[in-house]
């Protein structure tokens, strides 16, 4: 292939960025619906603004049955996905019809899981079709740029949201390494000054997540 | 008639500018206002300029007329195209038929803007030619009788007016009036061009019409019920007033456009 | 051919999971729908298909050479096979075009060729689409799909491969490539057929884009990466309509179109696949003269029939048209996608009056045509019951050093057992297209 264009490093950054939301925030609805059986009941109000989201939801069984589902909800896990699809879907030359069908089996799996009995454990489907992707990301994608345009964005996302979920520092620390080896193999432009800062500020044992969340917003350059 | 008519020799300058409320940028353009050497008239001491740091390049069109175009990538709000230059006008009094581009046959299909409507054929059938009648003094005769069906009036029609929606309204500018006289030149299978060009005086451009009678292009100017003489300076010609846009242009960003035209030609006494 | 059918929910499954799609516009919103599939194939002889390949090959050959003539000599209008007013007043003839050669003189590279086939057997031609002729992706994926769930079907019976197509694609491409990449522009992901546009750049390994990210300068193709560095582009695989090609020469108001890519063409600078101006070739209009054309242009007879056609034009067409107008099917030139289609005998007396008046006034506007007695085929009810439907054939034709014809197709058909409509905008679905190889 050999050429990537802007729009399309765009549209490859924020698919990696969009299925890890998917990813870690279907975790984290999963890890409170559990806790708001006998734990927590309202701990999905923490959940919501720990990730920066407004809690319209009212009551947690509003809570569960609209956060994954509600496509209406922009903030929704099923609208976060169909971001993913829509920017995987410009960009089947690239990743490979194969690679693509996991995204829409994903999606499938959201809506099947939302008339399902048992919605919260076919939830799980979902995180083993956005696995699967990935797999097809490392597996079938020849191009080591496109993979690591991808990849970059998944780690980016991750960390802002390892940050945002207050994630032990250790994880932090492991992210950013990774993603940092995905933003030079990228061959994006990006902010070496940011990054000079971020590396001093991590190579702490202690240090302020709001303040590394705002720098990693500005670190890849448009 | 055929032969030598007589000289004038017009200095012309045509001013085209094309001003946006914000920056532009990706700018491209293609523009239709170069003259060029007929057998009716010679043109000298060409000079083209433009503004906004625009590369360009001239190309013919299908039509064999001279196209300027290019791009421009930085931002900028405004655009123009300057030509100036002097033409020896009325060097001959037609032009002779070339079977190339089109040969005539192009020119005798209506298009979207000349195909006639109920109202312009029934104007077409109160002529009643006669087999024996010329189709030089058909095409007169046309002429001649437009302006007692139809009056000068600018900003009643549209930019895209055809012409059976303008012959209804009873009034329009000199587009209207050529693209009517093609419906009824073309009503009577007389292959009829378009043709737009600068006029003695001070002002727009402006439309008039070539028929193509025995072998030869004659103008005819509707507007002002008169045939094409050394007052004329003809820049581009096609089926219709969509085949000689004078400008064109395709472009990020913009908000409101305002595109504007200034044409002057005088008559000037300087000896070879 | 049973396990076919008895797979019929595993292949809807794997077309969903493929996203086989086809998008359309519902109260001005944009949706995407599955391509409804029908497990059981159309089957073509190989001697059939031998019939059906040289007749396809003559047809689209004299169609080239028609579109060279017309944009050329036009000695078809001066030797007065075909009447001008056919040629220079139809929407499809560019004026721009006039003049210009495309890279080899090969104006239509893809030509997609429906055909239907009568009670009697014989094959008819329905209409040429010369311009972007969609459709292909359905069967070369649908393939792929039935050889997995039912590999047994195909180890039985000897079925002509069809996933070549890409491959032929390819060729075509590069035949005409002038030198840099192969693209495939496409108007975006909200345009009927994204699905097939990104499924072929995939499959044949052309650019997939939206004209965005390609830029003409001095004449020349450009696509540029996001580091600004510029790679020549030799063949662009339109999928967008001559009208939003170039906001320069046509449509200015082109959002989607790339400004002077006509200025590159016009110099060799790059092959347009297929060709600006084909549409004054696969007017309902001109489709009368085809087997004309033929005789013509290759002095040969046509192999392939079309559908007995009348043109009111002429006199003596007219009168026929008139007395057996409740026989005829009246067919707007204008339109296509399976509007502007009347059958006579459909009309209530007022509507016929009406109509016949229209036909008086603007001749030049319709086509009649007798109404062929389809060969239904079967297809699976919901409730798994064979019942049988019309059905078409878009043969997909392709020029490059000599023309083939692919040896499937994509068969169409009507879910509606009193439409003689098949288009897949008005709830068509599609079968698989077998060709036998013994």
């Amino acid at each position: 292939m050999g050429i990537i264009t802007v729009d399309k490093s765009d549209h490859l950054f924020w698919l990696g960025r969009y299925t890890e939301r998917v990813h870690t925030t279907l975790k984290y609805y999963l890890k409170t619906a559990d806790m708001m059986i006998d734990s927590d009941p309202n701990y999905y109000a923490v959940l919501c603004e720990k990730i920066g989201i407004s809690d319209i939801y009212g009551s947690r069984e509003n809570f569960k049955k609209k956060y994954p589902f509600d496509e209406t909800d922009s903030n929704s896990i099923i609208s976060n996905l169909n971001r993913a699809y829509d920017n995987a879907i410009v960009m089947r030359d690239y990743i490979g019809t194969e690679t693509m069908a996991y995204i829409q089996l994903a999606i499938d799996d959201i809506k099947n899981a939302e008339k399902s009995n048992s919605p919260i454990a076919d939830l799980m489907l979902v995180i083993d079709h956005i696995l699967a992707f990935w797999g097809c990301v490392n597996d079938i994608i020849d191009d080591e740029q496109i993979r690591n345009i991808i990849k970059l964005g998944k780690g980016i996302e991750r960390l802002d949201l390892y940050l945002s979920l207050d994630i032990p520092s250790y994880y932090i620390k492991k992210e950013y390494k990774r993603m940092k080896n995905f933003l030079t193999k990228s061959k994006l432009r990006y902010d070496e000054s940011i990054l000079y800062t971020l590396d001093n500020m991590l190579s702490e044992d202690e240090f302020n997540y709001g303040n590394i969340k705002n720098l990693l917003r500005n670190l890849i350059l448009e | 008639m055929k032969g030598g008519g007589i000289i004038k020799r017009l200095k012309f300058n045509y001013d085209l500018t094309a001003a946006y409320s914000e920056e532009i940028n990706n700018h491209s353009f293609s523009v239709l206002c170069i003259p060029q050497d007929t057998q009716r008239q010679k043109i000298r001491e060409l000079d083209i300029s433009t503004d906004g740091g625009a590369v360009y390049q001239i190309t013919n069109d299908s039509f064999l007329n001279k196209k300027l175009y290019g791009k421009i990538n930085a931002p900028h709000k405004s655009f123009g195209v300057h030509i100036s230059g002097i033409a020896d006008a009325g060097i001959d009094i037609f032009e002779e038929y070339t079977d190339y581009p089109f040969g005539a046959i192009l020119y005798k299909a209506q298009t979207e803007l000349t195909r006639p409507g109920e109202s312009l054929t029934r104007y077409h059938n109160s002529f009643s030619f006669k087999e024996s009648d010329g189709v030089y003094d058909r095409v007169l005769k046309i002429m001649r009788d437009i302006p007692n069906v139809f009056e000068y009036s600018s900003g009643s029609t549209r930019i895209h007016e055809t012409a059976e929606g303008a012959f209804t309204l009873g009034k329009g500018v000199c587009q209207d009036y050529a693209h009517i006289m093609l419906s009824l030149l073309r009503m009577e299978h007389i292959p009829a061009r378009y043709v737009v060009g600068m006029m003695l005086g001070e002002g727009s451009s402006h439309a008039w019409v070539e028929a193509l009678c025995k072998g030869y292009w004659y103008g005819f100017d509707p507007t002002n019920n008169k045939l094409v003489n050394d007052e004329y300076i003809r820049v581009s010609c096609g089926r219709d007033s969509s085949d000689c846009p004078v400008i064109k242009g395709s472009f990020y960003g913009g908000g409101v456009q305002k595109q504007s035209e200034f044409v002057s030609v005088e008559e000037i006494n300087e000896k070879d | 051919m049973d396990s076919l059918i008895k797979n019929s929910e595993t292949i809807n499954r794997l077309l969903a999971r493929y996203g086989v799609k086809f998008g359309i516009y519902k109260n001005g919103e944009f949706k995407e729908q599955l391509f409804p599939f029908d497990p059981i194939p159309r089957i073509i002889k190989k001697n059939e298909f031998s019939y059906l390949e040289k007749g396809l090959r003559q047809r689209v050959d004299a169609l080239n050479c028609f579109l060279s003539d017309i944009y050329g000599k036009k000695q078809i209008v001066r030797d007065g096979i075909i009447p001008e007013e056919f040629i220079f007043s139809a929407k499809g003839f560019l004026a721009p075009c006039d003049g210009v050669s495309p890279p080899k003189n090969i104006y239509s590279h893809i030509s997609g060729i429906d055909l239907v086939q009568s009670k009697n057997d014989s094959w008819y031609i329905l209409e040429d689409n010369l311009r972007v002729p969609s459709g292909a992706s359905y069967p070369m994926i649908a393939r792929e799909l039935q050889r997995r769930s039912a590999p047994d079907v195909f180890t039985d019976n000897s079925v002509a491969d069809n996933r070549n197509y890409a491959e032929l694609l390819s060729e075509v491409m590069d035949n005409v490539n002038t030198g840099g990449i192969n693209v495939i522009l496409s108007p975006g992901r909200y345009n009927a057929a994204f699905f097939e546009h990104s499924y072929l750049a995939e499959k044949t390994g052309a650019v997939l884009t939206t004209g965005k990210d390609i830029v003409c300068e001095n004449d020349n193709l450009y696509y540029i990466d996001y580091n600004g560095k510029k790679q020549r582009v030799g063949a662009v695989y339109r999928r967008i309509s001559d009208e939003y090609l170039d906001p320069m020469t046509f449509y200015e108001e082109s959002v989607i179109g790339i400004p002077h890519i006509f200025e590159a063409y016009k110099k060799g600078n790059t092959a347009i696949i297929n060709a600006p101006g084909n549409g004054v070739a696969d007017d309902k209009g001109i489709y009368y003269f085809v087997p004309k054309m033929i005789k013509y242009y290759l002095g040969e007879d046509a192999v392939l029939m079309n559908a007995p056609t009348y043109l009111p034009y002429y006199e003596e067409d007219m009168k026929y048209v008139l007395s057996n107008f409740d026989n005829l099917v009246i067919k707007d030139v204008a339109e296509a996608g399976g509007y502007g289609v009347v059958f006579g005998s459909s009309l209530t007396a007022d509507k016929k009056s009406e109509f016949l008046e229209m036909l008086k006034q603007q001749p030049r506007r319709f086509i009649a045509q007798e109404i062929i007695d389809f060969y239904d085929l079967d297809i699976l009810d919901e409730n798994n019951v064979k019942v049988p439907r019309k059905a078409d054939l878009r043969a997909f034709v392709l020029t490059g050093k000599t023309t083939k014809v692919w040896a499937s197709g994509l068969t169409r058909f009507s879910r509606n057992p009193d439409s003689f409509i098949v288009n897949s905008s008005q709830g068509g679905g599609f079968k698989d297209t077998w060709v036998l190889s013994q």
